[in-house]
């Protein structure tokens, strides 16, 4: 032992170094290799997540969407904020005032060499809508009466609706219906979603599962060939990976760039901050059917209570302007002049006191996992104490927060809501017609007067006499209080500042056809 | 003096010379002085949280948020303008009970059924241990994952997950402990005069094993300590405003960029919490099992 | 040896069940509607039933069980309700970064280990023995998320702002840099196990009457640890080795889902909390089969090495 003690053995950590150099090596994996970004005809891009699928009919999910809606083109696409602009569909009239007759591009190539006809619009509405193939995509389009489906000739097709639907076109301009090859999915099946055949300005190349979906360009689109080359989109979940990302040049896009972040995107010289409005609101949720909050007083008194624009800047901080009204503002029929309830706590006391609640009492605010919401929370519970209101938190999975609150077993709740078409319907309808109740009229609301305004909105088809439907809605809603309005989203995305043609889209869903780098 | 009171005496003396050669070894274990030293100072901590912290679990200053460790605030103050010191001592209570709860759970839940597998043998050990081999087979942090997603994440769901984790550990040590002494000559002499299997399972066979259990329950709390901090890191754990050190942990990585003080100090103090159970386990194995003595 | 192998091969299958089983029956308590989940939220209530019934869903647990196994039989995992796409797909996609990461960060754990074990051991009670000691202990006390998050903070965060780039990318997959945080991560406690298993190992067999004679016949010190007291400590560190790997696994959940690694455990996260039961009982079996397979290969070694504990299975 002691005679052994001097002599180390020196070469045993040089060669355990060596074999770790070498282990590395071995296993690195060459098929995937970090792209370089400095190519002057490849664009990568930092998406929030990773993708589902490639088949627009099956996912739900903004990640997929985005990239979808480079792949594929629709009949129509969304303009600022109320507009639609022709795509696949040249133009179209009005038959009558529920079928739609759609004259189509004629010469518009799939990445497969099929041209492009009614019957690829048939096929994918058919195959969208039945309740068999079960395609999440479904219940956003399942006003339109698919056995009334009509193929005219190659390149006209009429598209009827069930009842009077004012808002067809901007449900048609959502990446549900984007517009896919009936040969290609006919043949590949549940495949599909990994083997897209689309119109788009750029086709699938490869997709690295969970890590990136590679695209190139697909020179034949209608609208001419994009500008550059290929198209990355790596699924990046971590928000400040993201930014060290966009930061450090590893990526020339980066979607939904963190609150904590914004600052620093937007003061360094090499990157550039578009801010748009992202037609979110965010809200705090009162179970209008269920004690204390079935009180109208009480849902008042609370509504009074609360600094929300203190609210807004904490838990949103710079991705968030505080809320003035109970649809996002900027959906062409918010309305900035309904009751708003400034902090007022003496009222907020007497109400309590005339509901019976002078001496407060427990509440339980059901959440899900968000980290905004969270912060929201604990403040709130912080707030809430200075009435008398013990609240506790409760944090659920996603699924089991959509479900226990479509089911009516909270008491508070906090969601946000997302009319991604820009449609005052979109904005208001599901949340408190009182036939959405057990799923997404989640404060309960029932209210006849209610109903029956949002249901006139849903058939006029004036716009002037909309917006005043929509008004009228919105002061309704803010009187009866099911909802504290927060904060009105806004979504950032952070580009290279050496990058040219980038324009947001309101809907998430920024366009690539014609972007491209600066000289 | 009787012949039994003379046995009992024997007894009493032979067992505490046991006791006092265990303690006369843990004592000279430097690791182990060190590890008890830092358990008493962090249950004193918890005992007394509400008078060591300078300010209560949820003390919120919007004024003060992101504040960097100062005088003031020695650990610096979070995205609500808490104090993080005070926030971490008030989470030992948290930690330390997780650690003891979960390793209770799995200690009586798993010592139970290892000792009746080990004990009768049969049918009864066959269907407890490839029960046991059954939860083994799935790791056991993804079998937490899932068990707490659906009973729904809270700390008392977040306790019988981890503890349920520790089962068949336990089950296994007790069922080998019980094995080796099932068929000594003092058990079988008790069987023969009518002891009830009960009795001689608590009287006989848990003491025989309560080394190894010690050891192991010791090194456990650690484990269970931070298998718990994972899950909560996850949003599958504590709910808000409680201050549960793997929750903190977790709010603080989306500032970590401006604020790295809210993940790092949270993360320091369950390494401090785990290694002091670490080093006593370690310094109560050696200190207990003659074999390892060096 | 080969009826040997068949025998506890056949000893997994009713473990495997009893564990998808098990997984079923959680996945179907978890409150919550995979069909909520999937449609968008203006979904109506008969949208939502429709939804239910093409799943699938509507039918009796076991039922469902049922028709689970029998695809497995076929060899077929299902179809993931989120991307439609059939699981044995998604999880051969994926399992490759998972092994990859896990033979990285073991690979790490052994080299490290077992050079500090072997320092320790040769220079007992020296500062190198305890300098060892300790940092395996650190290493063994420490959570990996944690870990993590301070090596992103300083080789990405705090380098990035220093020097204007990362040492080492926060996350990602594809080359050797974006390997060496997730592989330490996941590594390091595994490291001090060996450390401390290699040190006390050793230290046995150094006493050891062979060794001495090794010594007294003059081989150089080098040869002594390296080739004959090495070879003789190594066992107990494959059963450590073994025996840990099911925490590993377990482990690469968190370090993927901090480093965005694009292996089966992230999307195990993913697919709990979306409710996609069909994946998630396809990556749960998969963990337990290399789990169990780990396990039964530590066995093998072991048989090998000590005839008697393969003669139980004859």
């Amino acid at each position: 032992m002691i005679a052994h003690k001097k002599r180390s053995p020196r070469s045993l950590p040089a060669l355990a170094l060596a074999a770790l150099t070498a282990s590395l090596v071995l296993f690195s994996c060459g098929s995937s290799g970090r792209e370089e970004a400095s190519a002057g005809n490849h664009i990568i891009v930092a998406n929030f997540a990773e993708t589902q699928t490639m088949d627009p009919r099956a996912v739900e999910d903004i990640a997929s969407h985005w990239i979808n809606n480079q792949i594929y083109d629709g009949l129509v696409q969304r303009t600022d904020d109320r507009g639609v602009q022709p795509a696949l569909a040249e133009s179209w009239t009005f038959l009558d005032d529920r079928t739609l007759e759609f004259q189509l591009r004629q010469g518009v190539l799939f990445h497969n060499g099929e041209e492009f006809t009614a019957r690829d619009v048939q096929y994918t509405l058919e195959t969208l809508l039945d309740p068999e193939a079960g395609f999440a995509g479904r219940s956003r389009l399942a006003m339109i009466d698919v056995a009334g489906i009509e193929v005219i000739d190659d390149y006209t097709i009429r598209i009827p609706t069930r009842e009077p639907f004012a808002a067809i076109l901007t449900y048609l301009a959502h990446s549900s219906a984007l517009i896919i090859n009936k040969a290609a999915a006919e043949e590949e099946g549940r495949n599909f979603g990994a083997n897209p055949v689309g119109t788009g300005p750029f086709k699938l190349s490869r997709w690295d599962r969970g890590t990136a979906v590679h695209l190139e360009r697909f020179d034949q689109h209608w609208r001419g060939p994009a500008q550059v080359e290929k198209l990355t989109f790596r699924g990046i979940p971590e928000d400040s990976s993201r930014t060290i990302e966009l930061e450090t040049g590893g990526v020339h896009v980066a979607q939904r760039i963190p609150e904590t972040d914004l600052r620093r995107i937007r003061e360094n010289s090499d990157t550039v901050l578009h801010e748009y409005a992202a037609m979110r609101l965010n809200y705090i949720l009162f179970n209008t059917q269920r004690p204390p909050f079935d009180d109208l007083r009480v849902r008042q008194a609370i509504s009074y209570a609360l600094d929300t624009d203190l609210l807004a800047q904490v838990a949103y901080g710079d991705s968030g302007i505080p809320a003035r009204g109970y649809m996002n503002s900027s959906i062409w029929a918010f309305n900035p002049d309904v009751y708003r309830y400034d902090q007022d706590l003496e009222k907020a006391r007497q109400l309590l006191e005339q509901a019976g609640y002078g001496d407060g009492f427990a509440v339980t605010m059901t959440i899900d996992d968000n980290p905004a919401r969270r912060t929201l929370a604990e403040i709130l519970g912080n707030q809430l104490r200075e009435l008398g209101i013990t609240m506790s938190i409760e944090i659920m999975e996603w699924g089991a927060y959509l479900q226990r609150t479509a089911a009516g077993e909270h008491q508070m709740a906090q969601l946000a809501w997302l009319a991604s078409t820009g449609d005052p319907h979109h904005a208001l309808y599901p949340n408190y017609h009182s036939r959405n109740i057990g799923a997404a009229n989640r404060s309960h609301t029932n209210l006849p007067e209610l109903d029956a305004l949002l249901q006139a909105g849903v058939t006029e088809g004036d716009t002037e006499a909309r917006l005043q439907i929509y008004r009228e809605a919105q002061e309704i809603i803010a009187r009866h209080a099911p909802i504290i309005p927060v904060s009105d989203d806004r979504e950032a995305v952070g580009i290279r500042a050496n990058l040219r043609g980038f324009i947001p889209s309101p809907s998430g869903y920024h366009l690539f056809h014609g972007v491209g780098f600066a000289e | 003096m009787s012949i039994t009171e003379n046995k009992t005496a024997a007894k009493i003396i032979r067992r505490r010379t046991r006791f006092e050669e265990t303690w006369r070894q843990f004592r000279k274990n430097q690791g182990a002085i060190v590890g008890t030293t830092l358990l008493v100072f962090l249950a004193t901590l918890a005992l007394a949280a509400p008078l060591a912290a300078p300010e209560g679990l949820d003390d919120q200053h919007l004024g003060r948020r992101f504040q960097p460790p100062s005088r003031e605030n020695i650990l610096g103050t979070d995205n609500l303008g808490r104090d993080i010191l005070s926030r971490i001592i008030h989470g030992s209570r948290l930690s330390l009970s997780i650690g003891f709860i979960t390793t209770s759970i799995g200690l009586v839940a798993g010592g139970s059924l290892g000792a009746i597998a080990g004990y009768y043998g049969g049918h009864r050990d066959q269907v407890i241990m490839r029960f046991m081999d059954i939860i083994l087979a799935i790791p056991g942090f993804i079998f937490a994952v899932a068990l707490v997603t659906a009973l729904g994440p809270n700390l008392l769901n977040l306790m019988i997950a981890v503890g349920l984790n520790s089962i068949p550990y336990f089950a296994r040590i007790i069922r080998s402990s019980v094995l080796s002494v099932k068929e000594e000559e003092y058990i079988q002499a008790a069987r023969v005069i009518g002891c009830s299997n009960g009795w001689i399972i608590a009287r006989h066979v848990i003491p025989n094993a309560f080394a190894p259990i010690l050891v192991q329950a010791t090194l456990r709390i650690g484990d269970t300590i931070i298998i718990a901090a994972g899950l909560s890191f996850l949003g599958l754990g504590a709910q808000p405003p409680l201050p549960e050190w793997g929750a903190m942990l977790s709010a603080g990585r989306q500032y970590l960029r401006d604020a790295w003080w809210m993940a790092t100090f949270p993360g320091i103090a369950i390494m401090i919490t785990v290694l002091a159970f670490n080093l006593v386990g370690d310094g109560l194995r050696d200190a207990l099992d003659p074999r390892l003595k060096s | 040896m080969t009826s040997f192998l068949l025998k506890r091969l056949l000893a997994l299958v009713p473990v495997l069940l009893g564990a998808s089983f098990i997984v079923f029956s959680i996945m179907h308590l978890t409150p919550g509607d995979p069909a909520v989940l999937l449609l968008p939220q203006d979904a109506s209530a008969e949208d939502i039933a429709v939804m239910r019934e093409s799943l699938g869903l509507n039918r009796p647990f076991l039922v469902q069980y049922g028709s689970f196994l029998q695809g497995i039989l076929r060899g077929d995992l299902g179809t993931s309700f989120r991307s439609g796409q059939p699981v044995a797909g998604l999880i051969m996609s994926r399992l490759p970064a998972t092994m990859q990461l896990a033979a990285a960060s073991l690979i790490v754990a052994i080299i490290i280990g077992l050079v500090a074990g072997i320092v320790a051991a040769v220079r007992q009670y020296t500062l190198w023995d305890g300098g060892a000691m300790v940092t395996a202990l650190l290493g063994v006390s420490m959570p990996n998320f944690w870990l993590g998050l301070m090596l992103i903070l300083f080789f990405s965060v705090f380098w990035a702002g220093r020097f204007g780039s990362v040492l080492l990318p926060a996350s990602g997959y594809g080359t050797i840099q974006h390997m060496i945080m997730p592989a330490i991560v996941l590594g390091t406690a595994h490291a001090a196990f060996v450390t401390r298993i290699t040190r006390s190992s050793m230290l046995e067999v150094l006493r050891q009457d062979y060794i001495r004679m090794a010594r007294a016949k003059g081989l150089s010190p080098f040869r002594v640890v390296a080739i004959h007291a090495l070879r003789n400590a190594l066992l107990p560190v494959v059963t450590i080795v073994g025996l840990r790997f099911g925490v590993l696994l377990g482990g690469s959940v968190v370090t993927e889902r901090i480093f965005a690694w694009p292996g089966i455990g992230r999307l195990l996260i993913d697919a709990v909390r979306a409710q996609d039961y069909a994946v998630v009982q396809g990556i749960i079996l998969t963990y337990a089969i290399i789990f169990s397979l780990v396990t039964l290969g530590v066995d093998l070694i072991y048989g090998l090495v000590d005839p008697r504990i393969r003669s139980q299975y004859r």
